[in-house]
């Protein structure tokens, strides 16, 4: 498959090959089309299955009753095997293209690790916990486990954002809906679980006056991630650190932001996260959070997506996400200290906003 | 890191579900796969032609008849026969992946350099079964099939 420079998409490099491009065009059509039009019939039959076999009221809830409903059915079963084989044509074309041109792509982090704007600090001693060694979203190699994570992870998340991310459109929109002080004082900014760094790159263009930080374990993800932000000229410091031990100085923080980060961990490190996040914001900061629903509001979802919920995380490597949607995060964040709130979703498919403030 | 693993933790499938059967019948499992590879290869084809159309039309290069007419070079037929060969193991992997024995025939199809298909007698093809981790293939009763 050829590969060269065939310019940019937005602001972000094309695909170095027609044919990648092609097939991962075909794997966001077939995504959009799976969570349209097959996604209609299925909402219907799944209603009709639960009325079929008289599950109602708390035992919608339940997974191990509503297994017992939807494993069987043909129809559902095709839903998860064409979503799992969706899933995989990604990985598996990016991965390939990718692995075979890995001198390219190393050579270029390599070129940009010590440029500037801002800076990259990797921690080759850091020990990597257990925790996130695992095959996110099924994901080659995860995020810790592939030197060309941040690329992998950055293109197959294209069919996910649905035509919001080669500008960070998705991303943009968040930073400028991010919870603020009430007293609009932001000197600095620290987003928790950066992972390529598209939300805090926006937080540094939302907050241009302010100083950035962006924290993740994943050290291929972070180069990646400064890669970009040298590339479009945002002074962001990314940094490999846990967010449950930031190294940041106590009070020290005004926002600190964690999109997608807490079903990425067990509910153990959630709350020494939330400790760690009240330690080091400054009394009137706040701790802005998109993350799935939890508590009350997860006990409203419909039945399906709470079969589909636990599908994710048993077949799409989603390890820890049950133990998340199984918490209550509004009361973690409580239990830290915080002044904790659910806000109306800041994005399209309804991940709640969880927004806590740090007493004054 | 300091962590009991609840049952949410440790119920799910690590290495990607790669080898998973949804449907009851592994066969039709693996169709359905073959059916979504087959769509991708022939929406990549389709959007290079509609891209080679539109560049060549643009640039008046493209006479009556000049595709339906050209005769491949010896480069041409070898280059696009390894094409067609990638091809055939994108699309047809799934088929040969036993359902519960790993990934091997994904990881063989991703190889830039997969082995050629032996000749077909039980003598060769005995090793390369078993390279696959498909030595049992014939002895073991395959799940959901008729018995």
């Amino acid at each position: 498959m050829i590969d060269i420079d065939r310019g940019t998409n937005g602001r972000t490099a094309r695909l170095r090959s027609l044919d990648l491009e092609s097939q991962q065009d075909f794997v966001r059509g077939f995504r959009e089309w799976m969570v349209t039009d097959m996604d209609a019939q299925i909402r219907d039959h799944s209603e009709a299955l639960l009325q079929a076999h008289g599950v109602t009221g708390d035992r919608s809830g339940d997974v191990e009753t509503l297994r017992a409903v939807f494993d069987p059915d043909p129809l559902i079963a095709a839903r998860l095997r064409v979503w799992i084989t969706n899933q995989r044509q990604m990985w598996a074309g990016l991965s390939g293209q990718l692995s075979r041109h890995r001198d390219h792509y190393l050579a270029e982090l390599d070129r940009y690790d010590a440029m500037g704007p801002g800076s990259l600090a990797l921690d080759p001693d850091l020990d990597i916990p257990d925790y996130c060694r695992h095959e996110i979203h099924i994901q080659p190699g995860g995020y810790v486990g592939d030197e060309l994570s941040g690329e992998i992870y950055h293109y197959g998340t294209n069919s996910f954002y649905m035509g919001q991310n080669d500008a960070d459109e998705f991303h943009t929109m968040l930073a400028r809906r991010t919870a603020r002080p009430q007293d609009g004082q932001v000197k600095r900014i620290v987003d928790l679980g950066t992972g390529i760094g598209q939300l805090a790159m926006t937080l540094k263009e939302t907050f241009p006056d302010a100083e950035v930080l962006g924290l993740d374990v994943a050290g291929p993800m972070l180069r990646y991630a400064h890669k970009r932000a040298v590339e479009l000229g945002l002074d962001v410091r990314f940094e490999q650190r846990l967010a449950e031990d930031s190294r940041l100085a106590s009070d020290s923080v005004d926002i600190a932001t964690a999109y997608i980060l807490f079903h990425e961990v067990p509910t153990t490190v959630a709350h020494k996260i939330c400790a760690e996040v009240f330690r080091i914001l400054r009394p009137g900061g706040v701790f802005d959070v998109t993350d799935f629903a939890t508590g009350a509001l997860k006990a409203q979802a419909p039945a399906f997506a709470t079969y589909r919920s636990w599908a994710d995380h048993h077949f799409n490597g989603e390890r820890w996400r049950e133990e998340f949607v199984n918490s209550d995060f509004v009361q973690t964040l409580r239990e830290a200290g915080f002044e904790a709130e659910l806000q109306p979703s800041k994005v399209a498919w309804m991940t709640p906003n969880y927004v806590a403030r740090k007493p004054l | 890191m300091e962590h009991t693993p609840t049952k949410a933790a440790t119920d799910y499938i690590e290495h990607g579900s790669a080898s998973y059967s949804f449907l009851p019948d592994p066969v039709v499992d693996a169709l359905v796969q073959v059916v979504l590879e087959l769509g991708a290869e022939t929406w990549v084809t389709r959007r290079r032609m509609l891209v080679l159309e539109r560049v060549m039309t643009t640039h008046g290069l493209l006479p009556d008849l000049a595709v339906e007419t050209y005769t491949p070079t010896a480069e041409d037929a070898a280059a696009w026969r390894a094409e067609r060969d990638r091809m055939m193991r994108s699309v047809y992997a799934a088929l040969a992946r036993r359902p519960g024995v790993g990934d091997a025939a994904a990881e063989l199809a991703k190889s830039s350099n997969p082995p050629r298909r032996p000749p077909l007698n039980a003598a060769a093809a005995a090793p390369r079964a078993q390279a696959m981790g498909a030595s049992a293939f014939d002895r073991a009763p395959r799940p959901g099939a008729a018995s």
